[in-house]
């Protein structure tokens, strides 16, 4: 039996659950900073309007 | 003690001082976490391919497992990690839930989708080392079940965290059951000399030594450094998501959005 495929299938699976582990804060980074930004763009209007 | 040693020592009481409270300060830990990250990626990348280099390409093939062995450059640090970041999100949580410390509450739970991603990477590279090796996938045997067991334990605790809404009071509820599956850390590691299991013993041992050769234990020490170095980049990551998560409201992160410092 030739091991190969089963070395190579477990570098795989561990390759793609790390990089999806490390990759998935990065979407909900995104979204954080979106969101923010939106709170930001609704509250500048009223600060300029107080100046 | 005379006066001359108190005086010493004072500066250096408040250096640690300082830096646990600029630890709770979120804007500090955020800038503090966004510098170190680089570095701690560069240097799991530099390790990681240093170590499957030599690992994969230039270690022999083992007398007896012939190559799948290779795997062990894999399943080992992966179930090293899966162990680990359980003990030190359990100490974290014990940290948040006694001091009330919001950044380790942030922590311990960022710790478990990291440790949870080792702990599936630790049992599926065993299972497809066990192929070839033991000629079935999978025993119901006492390493392989309590790790198992370990991978519904960080479930429980991403599923408990994200069960509450209230955040900080979902934290210290995961924080506690965090705490009660300490537990089977040691029935993990010890279950190869307490039962009469199919999966192998410790080949390494920090006081007694190793009987792998230096040329197949090199590779496996520097790919267990280099996934320290995943873990603690992914865990400041992760945790800055979280604290801009949780303080989307706050002057702090609103005011580093609008100068585009995040």
């Amino acid at each position: 039996m030739s091991h190969a495929p089963f070395i190579w299938a477990s570098y795989a699976i561990g390759a793609v659950v790390l990089l999806w582990c490390a990759l998935a804060p990065l979407a909900k980074k995104r979204r954080a900073i979106r969101d923010i930004r939106k709170l930001n763009q609704l509250e500048e209007p009223s600060r300029d309007s107080n100046t | 003690m005379n006066v001359n040693t108190a005086v010493q020592q004072k500066p250096r009481k408040n250096a640690l001082v300082m830096f646990i409270h600029k630890m709770g300060s979120p804007a500090w830990f955020y800038g503090f976490a966004g510098k170190l990250i680089p570095w701690l990626w560069a240097l799991f990348g530099a390790l990681a391919v240093w170590g499957l280099y030599l690992g994969l390409f230039k270690a022999p093939p083992d007398y007896l497992q012939g190559e799948s062995f290779r795997i062990m450059y894999l399943h080992v640090p992966a179930a090293w990690m899966s162990m680990l970041i359980y003990a030190a999100m359990a100490v974290m949580g014990f940290i948040a839930l006694v001091w009330r410390i919001r950044i380790m509450e942030i922590m311990a739970m960022s710790s478990a989708p990291i440790g949870a991603a080792f702990t599936l990477i630790a049992l599926a590279s065993g299972s497809l080392w066990g192929r070839p090796t033991w000629g079935t996938y999978w025993v119901w045997d006492a390493r392989l079940t309590s790790e198992l067991v370990l991978l519904f334990l960080y479930l429980g605790v991403i599923g408990l965290h994200n069960a509450i809404d209230e955040p900080r009071k979902a934290a210290r509820a995961a924080c506690l059951l965090a705490l009660v599956g300490l537990v089977n850390l040691p029935i993990i590691h010890y279950s190869v000399k307490w039962w009469n299991t199919l999966h192998q013993g410790s080949s390494i041992s920090i006081t007694g030594g190793s009987s792998i050769d230096p040329s197949m234990l090199w590779p496996l020490l520097i790919m267990a450094v280099a996934t320290k170095f995943y873990y603690a980049a992914n865990l400041l990551t992760r945790s800055r998501v979280k604290l801009l998560q949780q303080d989307l409201r706050k002057s702090w992160a609103r005011e580093m959005i609008r100068e585009n410092r995040a």
